[in-house]
């Protein structure tokens, strides 16, 4: 394998990563190979020191999709920060892929029912209207009443998905520093 | 030596050797190999995260044998960060001492 091999795998590696931060890690590693070379190294003794530019490729996407999920929070950026962080070891996939399935089913089930409270009144409508009507107003109010409900608990939701959101962030980072070795500090 | 305890301290390392000196990637990745047996393709990574935590800024500069060096400079952030890390290596490595020592007059 020569240097331009090397820096092209590394750029197969880096694909989903910005072109602007894609093209400043290659300028980093081609300096690299060129102060190498100047002090008299040949392509293959630098490459034999770097070592697998797709391992190397792994590292960076995983901090970089980490960066982006903490400015950033959304769904996108969190499963693209968990794929990131389970290919780089197959530790990660049982102590960030389990919980991160079963975070995301238990909020599904939870919009679900509050979903279902909300749409309540549609319920009641839908139901054979003499029968409604035979109960007087009683299945209206408690429609309503559990619709009004719903949308309460779908704020409380609401809230508790986000924090909780920011929680798998966390826990992605813890993940990624005790792979990585090191504990990274929380100085923001 | 343990790789995940070699990457903990790596941080540090690189941030000391920024203490009093810019520093370019080759420099930096030449003086640790020096000391310790690293996987070179392992600093760029840990240098691009250190940065994005911002302990350091970088800047290019032209150089007269060859391509121009992006030098890292450590940053206040970066200086305080590392004074922690020293100060509790310090008592880290003090008590291991300390128990090595223990260790040996149990024989």
């Amino acid at each position: 394998m020569n240097k331009q091999q090397f820096l092209q795998e590394l750029t197969e590696g880096l694909k989903g990563i910005p072109d602007v931060e894609r093209l400043d890690i290659i300028r980093d590693y081609e300096e690299y190979f060129l102060v190498g070379m100047e002090k008299g190294k040949t392509e293959a003794q630098i490459i034999a020191g770097l070592g697998s530019a797709k391992q190397i490729a792994k590292e960076l996407r995983a901090t970089y999709h980490l960066e982006a999920v903490r400015e950033k929070p959304n769904v996108k950026n969190l499963f693209r920060a968990a794929i990131a962080l389970i290919s780089l070891t197959v530790f990660n996939l049982i102590f960030v892929l389990g919980p991160l399935l079963g975070l995301i089913g238990l909020l599904i089930g939870c919009w679900s029912v509050v979903l279902a409270m909300v749409a309540a009144p549609i319920w009641t409508g839908l139901q054979d209207a003499d029968a409604v009507h035979a109960m007087g107003a009683f299945p209206w109010f408690g429609s309503i009443a559990i619709c009004g409900a719903g949308i309460l608990l779908g704020v409380i939701l609401y809230y508790l998905s986000k924090w909780l959101g920011k929680g798998v962030v966390w826990y992605m980072q813890f993940n990624l520093s005790m792979v990585k070795g090191g504990l990274k500090h929380e100085g923001h | 030596m343990n790789v995940q305890f070699k990457k903990g301290v790596l941080e540090m390392c690189v941030l000391a050797l920024l203490k009093h000196k810019d520093r370019y990637g080759y420099e930096l990745v030449q003086i640790i190999s020096d000391y310790m047996a690293i996987g070179e393709g392992t600093v760029y990574p840990l240098l691009r995260r250190l940065a994005t935590e911002e302990y350091f800024t970088s800047y290019l500069q032209e150089s007269a044998e060859g391509p121009p060096r992006k030098y890292y400079k450590l940053s206040t952030k970066g200086s305080a960060y590392l004074e922690e890390m020293v100060a509790e290596w310090t008592q880290f490595s003090h008590a291991v001492q300390l128990i090595l020592m223990e260790g040996n007059r149990d024989e």
